[in-house]
């Protein structure tokens, strides 16, 4: 097979202005004049634009769950939220100091295990990809919504949408699994941990090296490393699972 | 490190900061001075986030002239003139008007969605890379740093290794991705 990309070094040269004068002009020419190579350079532009979506698409699911947490917080009746007003300065003074000192020690402890813990669930991670949307096809329409979303990573929709699928087929292998996996990404490995819990207890699911994988993942960010461990070993023992080389990275780093 | 050199460098977290800082204002300011709803107002700042977020990272962004909630302010400002426009062309065009601008529109939306399309291919098969072929465009694309840093910290011996390296991996991820994305390739 032909290299899609054989000139990528002069190419990217070009693009990130590296080239003198006549090299410059030189690819010029040759975007009018070759076919080949204009498509080659559209590859390439296609590919770092491509890529470089990838951090514009974190940020806006950032956003997104930073608008569900709210969201979800403001639905919460518990949150005194008049009562605060009638709060003497003194009162606040002393609560502010008490939240300040709690939430240093907190951090300090949590530090090492909770950030380092998603910094290397995000390095090792296997993505799932979702399942594919067929044109045409009527049924499903609630699930293929939301793959949809999920594809497009807006997944406090795709949540709550398949929160209310799942409320009326909770046997649902494929819908367990996948509100396991919107948990994850929504940062609650918790609720995931569940859901992977009950998908795995039906034995015979297509998924099931899938839930062992997450709930694996799951139990490492839940600091249930010995949990883990035991899953992940059993993971990467087994040569024909996908999850494998994910599964030895995790091992690396529990130990 | 400043906000831009933060961001620069792939730390997100200052644009959830100001994000969670500003958000209330802005929607507050926006439903006093345009014709908007909340959800509209909210769609606009988090838009907002990511042209600033953009504009640090393609450079036309390098320092800042005025305080940046001025400066995010600034793009809400043309964004919810733009949702303006839009609502009162609908509104006000004739229908011959209309049709042309629904089928400029159209056009444009196609070429958006083939557009997204393909970001959505390239992205899909990044996740079929493995971690370190993955990190190095990363780290080249995304974070900015060059082969020299991008080498020490993969461990490769130095920067043409590293360089090579990402040239391999561009060249894989081409040949993984280029026969679903929307354009026509002779090769």
């Amino acid at each position: 097979m032909k290299d899609p990309l054989a000139n990528i070094e002069i190419i990217e040269s070009y693009h990130e202005g590296l080239l003198n004068e006549s090299e410059r002009k030189r690819i010029e020419i040759l975007l009018q004049t070759d076919p080949i190579f204009k498509d080659e350079y559209e590859l390439y532009i296609k590919l770092v634009e491509g890529i470089k979506s990838t951090a514009e698409v974190n940020i806006r699911t950032q956003l997104r769950i930073i608008e569900f947490q709210r969201e979800l917080k403001n639905t919460n009746p518990s949150t005194p939220t008049d009562k605060s007003k009638t709060n003497s300065p003194k009162k606040y003074f002393w609560a502010a100091a008490a939240i300040i000192i709690f939430i240093f020690c907190f951090s300090i402890i949590t530090y090492n295990n909770t950030f380092s813990k998603k910094a290397i669930v995000k390095k090792y991670y296997v993505e799932e990809l979702g399942l594919p949307v067929l044109m045409g096809e009527n049924k499903n329409l609630q699930l293929d919504k939301v793959m949809n979303y999920y594809k497009t990573a807006y997944f406090p929709e795709a949540y709550k949408l398949i929160n209310e699928i799942y409320k009326n087929d909770s046997a649902n292998d494929t819908l367990l699994y996948f509100s396991g996996v919107l948990s994850l990404k929504m940062n609650n490995a918790k609720n995931a941990e569940n859901f992977f819990n009950k998908g795995i207890q039906q034995g015979n699911s297509v998924f099931h090296e899938d839930f062992e994988y997450r709930l694996a993942v799951s139990h490492f960010l839940l600091e249930n490393e010995n949990e883990a461990k035991k899953i992940f070993l059993k993971i990467y023992n087994e040569t024909q699972n996908p999850y494998s080389q994910s599964a030895s990275q995790f091992l690396k780093q529990i130990n | 490190m400043n906000i831009i050199e933060k961001i620069k460098s792939g730390d997100n977290q200052p644009l959830y900061d100001l994000y969670n800082e500003f958000r209330d204002d802005f929607i507050r300011w926006a439903l006093n001075t345009f014709p908007c709803n909340e959800e509209e107002a909210k769609d606009v700042f988090q838009e907002c986030i990511i042209r600033f977020y953009r504009n640090i990272t393609n450079n036309s962004l390098q320092y800042l002239t005025c305080d940046i909630k001025t400066y995010l302010w600034a793009i809400g400002k043309y964004q919810l003139l733009n949702l303006t426009k839009i609502k009162q062309r609908t509104v006000t065009y004739s229908t011959d008007k209309l049709i042309n601008t629904t089928e400029a529109a159209e056009d444009s939306m196609s070429n958006k969605e083939e557009e997204n399309h393909n970001k959505e291919m390239v992205r899909q098969h990044l996740s079929l890379l493995d971690e370190k072929s993955r990190r190095i465009l990363e780290l080249y694309y995304l974070e900015g740093k060059d082969m020299k840093t991008i080498a020490e910290e993969i461990g490769y011996k130095n920067a043409d290794v590293a360089k090579k390296k990402k040239y391999e991996v561009m060249k894989k991820l081409a040949s993984l991705v280029k026969d679903k994305l929307r354009m026509f390739i002779f090769v």
